[in-house]
């Protein structure tokens, strides 16, 4: 596969949604594709049901752990709420992969809904793809691998930019964990396929445009 | 780069046996490795964002390899263990965050006095931006006072290659190292090239000599070889090849440990790579003035980039000063004190010496700012925690008797407690420091019940001297110690009152042997035992002017589970029960568990994803309408909880 020089993704979402193994999965993806990643994890505090934000650096120009505001390729929203507070780290252009999910924060007489959020997302300058991966995983009985959806999600578009060849899914079968691997195949296809729905051709030349630019 | 053998996962463990190659690792989990390659004996540390990970997974590789490693009671008790072990020959390292090094500022000091016989590396890993502390302190500082030399890598791989070069330094120079990270280098996963592991020493000798007894008469001579060694030190640091110069241009930007990563990078993304000389400063304290003189010769100005103190400002400035080299230094005027440095920090200085324009890219319009209020998401108590049921009921107790009281409360997964709808943490400020602040509250304010609360692992680490002041000295306060069995915050390392093949050490002996008379052991779910229990403790305070110790036991729920999952149990949800439901939000505002959450109708449902059937909430709803989704047994995982 071609080199990349830069390419950035935040994580975002609810501590506990598994935005650290998420992070894992793909830099150790990339790493046996020859391609170097930093990752900032979130640890501590904020695993704690708390707000994360990972910081996931992949190419052979990155130095600094920290993606600046405006200037990440791609996020990686896990839950609404979250996908919202950050998606200034998103450069104009930038996609936005969003799991239709909302946890309100507990106790505090929260009244926004699922679609005041979509919306808030939509008027943006970026590019907002959504996924039910939430959904996804409950009915393939594994409820807590929303994760393993998104990450999906996520070499999907990769591949539909054709920055990424099929070659991706062998080494994919290798860093997904062993339980259950038949159904997080499963789900990390599902994924695939879902957010390959949500692109249109046009657009697709637009959006590679953007994800490229820093390769 | 070649990846280690493909099918391994991630971690210490996993690529223990591999010794060439490349691996994905957290920085603490990268200087761990060092200490692995360098032969490292023991290893001891109290447990602290973000320094955990470190003594963490190499105990989790302890057996494989042969090391004693151990979680002590805080952390001036491990770095006197690693000390005694650097002593008498063995390898040691101690890690602990920033504060942690406050505890254990005593030893420091002294150690530089003794020096040691073999590699002793202590590291301090800071938190800039405080993600997860109570202060910012810039730990390099200690350097300054102990006379003991800092260092600071600046990725992954590089904190593997220095933690082995510090073991051998400090064997050398027979003087400890210390080791300061940062969160965002503690918290980088990134590769890590892979060496070999030597068989390890475990055991050594001890040499007397009146150089490890601090007497005044000794410590005087002390002080004076300490000054020489210093001075020694000093000179060697200048070979240590991690410090470097490259590039070439009219300005040198000294950049001083992970700082060098951000501004490296804001080099390129700006251009300037051909009108800047780079020295990277690896020592941060002192730094190699041989190699800074070199580095100053032909440039105009120095921007001196680092993070929180101006540090190695102060001394490019004192150097430059002392050798009459008259040249302009730049640094804390250009950028900023607080918080952690950003690509965006370290681009604005560069922006400003060479007068380069800001881009719109990088700037939200005005336009795009938040026309949606988005809530805060502090951390909350897992579904489960023990302490939510007790906090829930504590406050609705203070509020319907109309308690005055101070709650001085302290660091751990209560202090929580302090946000909505609890709001039972008046006080939260260092480890111990519940039951030490309620010692003065208890006698300066005239009519507060004062309560001091505090978690079993701080308890055992700092809490026990100020609560033998508490019992010798009579001060009248209820003293709530949270027995979850375990360090829960910083990632369920053992505390003392952990069991560990049946070991333990129950808080209520510690307690009843200091002295005190009045000692309850409640179940946090039992909100009746609760109630009736901490009004029996107020009661014993304002007539007897005494010490009064609940101690509510219950497992971290994070741990339950997990011994309930291994154990195959069957985990059975709750539910509402929707023609029951009177939709009072009892359960979702004040008991709030995040599981929980209101309908329109203002009803209860429970997520079945986050519920753990814990059923600590079926006692708080008015009308029992919080039952289990199908009949279940709790007394069969009741054992898991305790
Ligand atoms: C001096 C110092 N060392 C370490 C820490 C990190 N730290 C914060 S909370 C905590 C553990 C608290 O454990 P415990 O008191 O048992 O409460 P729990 O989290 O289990 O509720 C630690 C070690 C700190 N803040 N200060």
């Amino acid at each position: 596969m071609e080199r990349i020089r830069e390419l950035n993704l935040v994580i975002t979402g609810v501590g506990g949604q598994g935005q650290l193994f998420l992070s894992r999965v793909i830099s150790e993806t990339f790493l046996r594709l020859g391609i170097p990643s930093l990752v900032a994890e979130t640890h501590g505090m904020s695993q704690r049901g708390g707000s994360v934000i990972v910081h996931v650096r992949i190419g052979d120009a990155v130095k600094a752990p920290t993606i600046p505001q405006k200037q990440a390729e791609i996020m990686i929203g896990m839950e609404l709420i979250e996908a919202a507070r950050y998606v200034d780290y998103l450069r104009d252009g930038g996609v936005a992969i969003v799991n239709e999910k909302l946890i309100t924060p507990p106790g505090r007489n929260v009244k926004l809904k699922e679609d005041d959020l979509l919306k808030y997302l939509r008027e943006k300058p970026i590019k907002l793809l959504t996924v039910r991966s939430s959904q996804r995983a409950v009915s393939l009985g594994i409820p807590l691998s929303a994760n393993v959806h998104m990450f999906g999600a996520f070499i999907g578009l990769l591949e539909a930019v054709r920055t990424l060849d099929s070659s991706v899914d062998d080494v994919v079968k290798s860093v997904l964990p062993r339980r259950f691997l038949d159904q997080n195949l499963l789900l990390y296809r599902a994924g695939k396929e879902d957010i390959k729905k949500e692109l249109n051709l046009e657009e697709i030349e637009k959006i590679k445009k953007i994800l490229t630019e820093k390769y | 780069m070649k990846p280690y053998p493909v099918g391994k996962a991630v971690s210490l463990k996993k690529v223990l046996g591999i010794y060439s190659g490349v691996a994905l690792l957290l920085g603490n989990e990268a200087i761990a490795r060092g200490a692995l390659e360098s032969g490292v004996g023991v290893a001891a540390a109290y447990p602290g964002t973000p320094s955990s990970e470190i003594i963490g997974s190499l105990s989790e590789v302890a057996g494989d390899v042969g090391i004693y490693v151990e979680w002590s009671a805080n952390e001036k008790v491990a770095f006197e263990f690693c000390w005694a072990a650097a002593l008498s020959g063995v390898r040691a390292i101690t890690a602990m965050k920033h504060v942690g090094l406050n505890v254990a500022a005593d030893a420091l000091m002294s150690s530089a006095y003794t020096g040691v016989e073999e590699g002793f590396v202590v590291v301090s890993a800071d938190d800039p931006s405080m993600w997860s502390s109570q202060n910012e302190q810039d730990n390099r500082l200690y350097g300054l006072i102990s006379y003991i030399p800092v260092f600071e890598p600046d990725s992954p791989g590089e904190a593997k290659e220095l933690t082995k070069a510090l073991f051998d330094f400090s064997a050398r120079v027979k003087h400890p190292a210390i080791l300061r990270t940062t969160t965002r280098l503690s918290h980088a996963r990134g590769p890590v090239e892979l060496g070999p592991i030597p068989k390890v020493k475990t055991k050594g000798s001890f040499n007397p000599s009146p150089a490890h007894v601090l007497v005044p008469s000794n410590a005087r001579i002390r002080r004076l070889e300490l000054l020489k060694k210093f001075e020694a030190i000093q000179k060697e640091l200048n070979s240590l090849p991690f410090n470097k110069v490259y590039g070439d241009g009219r300005v040198l930007i000294a950049a001083a440990g992970l700082s060098h990563a951000y501004v490296s990078e804001a080099i390129s993304r700006l251009r300037l790579t051909n009108r800047v000389r780079v020295l990277k400063l690896t020592t941060v304290y002192p730094i190699p003035e041989d190699i800074l003189v070199k580095a100053v010769d032909g440039v105009d100005e120095v921007v001196v980039v680092e993070e929180l103190e101006p540090l190695v400002e102060m001394q490019v400035r004192t150097i430059l000063h002392k050798r009459d080299i008259e040249i302009k230094v730049h640094g804390r005027e250009l950028g900023e004190r607080a918080y952690e440095m950003t690509l965006d920090r370290a681009e604005a200085m560069l922006r400003r010496i060479f007068n380069i324009p800001t881009t719109s890219r990088t700037v939200i319009a005005a336009d795009e700012k938040p026309q949606l209020s988005i809530p805060p998401r502090p951390p909350v108590f897992c579904p489960g925690c023990p302490y939510r049921p007790l906090f829930f009921e504590l406050r609705r107790l203070v509020n319907q008797q109309k308690i005055k009281a101070v709650f001085s409360g302290d660091i751990g997964c209560y202090s929580l407690a302090f946000y909505p709808p609890y709001g039972l943490q008046d006080t939260c400020v260092e480890m111990g420091g519940s039951i030490g602040l309620a010692n003065g509250f208890s006698r300066v304010l005239e009519d507060a019940l004062v309560v001091s609360v505090i978690g079993d692992s701080t308890f055992y680490h700092a809490g026990i001297p100020a609560l033998v002041n508490s019992i010798y000295n009579q001060h009248p306060q209820v003293l709530i110690v949270l027995d979850n069995l375990v360090t829960a915050m910083t990632g369920h390392q053992p505390s003392p009152a952990t069991r560990v093949d049946g070991r333990y050490i129950p808080i209520e002996n510690v307690v009843r042997g200091i002295g005190a008379e009045f000692v309850s052991i409640v179940d946090p779910y039992d909100i009746a035992g609760v109630r009736r229990e901490f009004l029996r403790a107020v009661e014993y305070t304002r007539k007897e002017k005494k010490t009064a110790v609940l101690i509510f036991r219950r497992k971290c729920a994070l741990v339950a589970l997990d011994e309930i999952r291994e154990a195959g149990e069957e985990i059975v949800p709750y539910v509402v029960d929707l023609a029951k439901c009177i939709g009072c939000g009892i359960c979702y505002n004040f008991f709030a568990c995040p599981a929980i959450a209101g309908r329109d109708d203002k009803k209860a449902s429970i997520d079945p994803e986050l519920c753990i059937g814990c059923s600590a909430c079926a006692p708080v709803c008015p009308v029992r309408a919080i039952q289990p989704s199908k009949p279940v047994d709790l007394s069969k995982t009741l054992k898991y909880w305790f």
